[in-house]
């Protein structure tokens, strides 16, 4: 549950991320589409269909010390870099004289626009605390404080404070150990008006098995629940003529997401050790990688 | 049919040319009305685009304009400032 006493674990975790389903549209393909009026003439109606590449690779460094047998300190520090592609095909389908006759639609040229930024996102500052000791397990709390550190004009971090509760609880059966968190985050106001994140439960719920004296297996069920981050919903676009078929609108709600962990650890040599892991979404809710993988290295003394 | 000797149009093929003509004439200007603005706004110049920000978070409102648009990237920055990979 804790290190122990004069424990000290460092180590770095690489993570890759690309998007490729935001609430269930393809983000490659034109699913996300929008009315746009007056462009490229007042009056006119477009419709315009985005396409958007982007992409998240995240280098967290991390370490941790035992304080004392029962209290562990540390820190996790994400370098992140973005890769933010979009470009949209315009159709024009109304002008201010109505809609184009015979149903036509003229496409527009294509417009594209792109970015990359790469810095420190919002690192966190951990503490763990062993309430109830037992043999193999028993039961600890966590505390995550995340400051804002990272640029959130430039999607590096979230432009809020926050502070994460969580009980983690595991217990040893043989040569399978289970182990079951749940939490709270507790978000500050956000310095950036485009961003805007509230408070999250946080559930995990999973086994680690033994493999070989060397290797150990991992299955995890992780599941957030953001409050009032709202949803876009692809719905029956406002009566107006020469509209899409259908448009996104914002709607008020949490946003449930869901997915399984698969991991494996190695101990490679003395008390190094490579772990792996692929993370799966359970759902289409919210902004989809299809799988995000993980590789890690890490060291305790 | 021009005589390719004389060279000389025969009448009658003349006028049976002026009357296909002006129902071309009548049938083009019917189809130039109907596309009138479609060409217009397919010729009209592309809007200059809106400045570029340096920063990414403003990357899709400078290449969509409206409300839809920031909806969306206001929903879809603020997921990926939740860091969805966990």
């Amino acid at each position: 549950m804790t290190m122990g006493r004069d424990t000290f674990n460092v180590g770095a975790t690489f993570q890759r991320a690309t998007y490729d389903r935001f609430e269930g549209l393809n983000l490659g393909n034109g699913d996300v589409r929008f009315r746009v009026d007056d462009q490229p003439n007042l009056g006119d109606v477009t419709d315009a269909q985005l396409s958007i590449d982007l992409s998240t690779d995240i280098l967290v460094l991390f370490m941790s010390y035992g304080l004392t047998d029962r209290l562990d300190v540390g820190t996790v520090v994400p370098i992140i870099r973005v890769d933010f592609n979009a470009s949209i095909e315009p159709t024009l389908v109304a002008t201010s004289a109505g809609p184009l006759p015979f149903g036509q639609r003229v496409a527009l040229p294509v417009q594209s626009r792109s970015g990359t930024a790469s810095g420190v996102g919002d690192i966190t500052v951990r503490t763990k605390y062993n309430v109830v000791k037992r043999q193999g397990g028993g039961v600890s709390l966590v505390l995550d404080l995340r400051m804002p550190t990272g640029d959130a004009e430039e999607m590096l971090g979230s432009g809020a404070g926050a502070a994460k509760v969580m009980f983690v609880a595991s217990s040893t059966l043989e040569r399978v150990a289970p182990h079951f968190n749940v939490g709270y985050t507790f978000v500050g106001a956000g310095a950036n008006n485009t961003i805007a994140i509230d408070d999250e439960y946080n559930y995990v719920a999973g086994v680690d098995t033994v493999v070989t004296n060397d290797v150990s297996a991992s299955f995890d069920i992780v599941a957030r629940t953001i409050t009032n981050i709202g949803r876009l919903r692809l719905g029956p676009a406002p009566n107006q003529s020469g509209n899409p078929a259908d448009q996104l609108t914002r709607e008020a709600g949490n946003l449930n997401l869901r997915a399984a962990g698969f991991g494996l650890k190695w101990r490679v040599a003395g008390t190094w050790l490579v772990s792996g892991r692929v993370l799966v979404p359970l759902s289409d809710a919210g902004l989809v990688d299809r799988a995000t993988w993980s590789l890690g290295l890490d060291w305790t003394r | 049919m021009t005589d390719i000797q004389t060279l000389r149009v025969p009448w009658r093929s003349v006028r049976t040319a002026i009357r296909v003509g002006r129902r071309r004439t009548v049938g083009g200007a019917l189809v130039l009305a109907l596309l009138a603005p479609t060409l217009a706004a397919a010729q009209a110049p592309t809007p200059a685009p809106t400045p570029v920000g340096s920063q990414l978070i403003g990357l899709l409102p400078s290449l969509i304009g409206g409300d839809v648009a920031n909806d969306f990237n206001t929903a879809m920055v603020s997921q990926l400032s939740a860091y969805p990979g966990g």
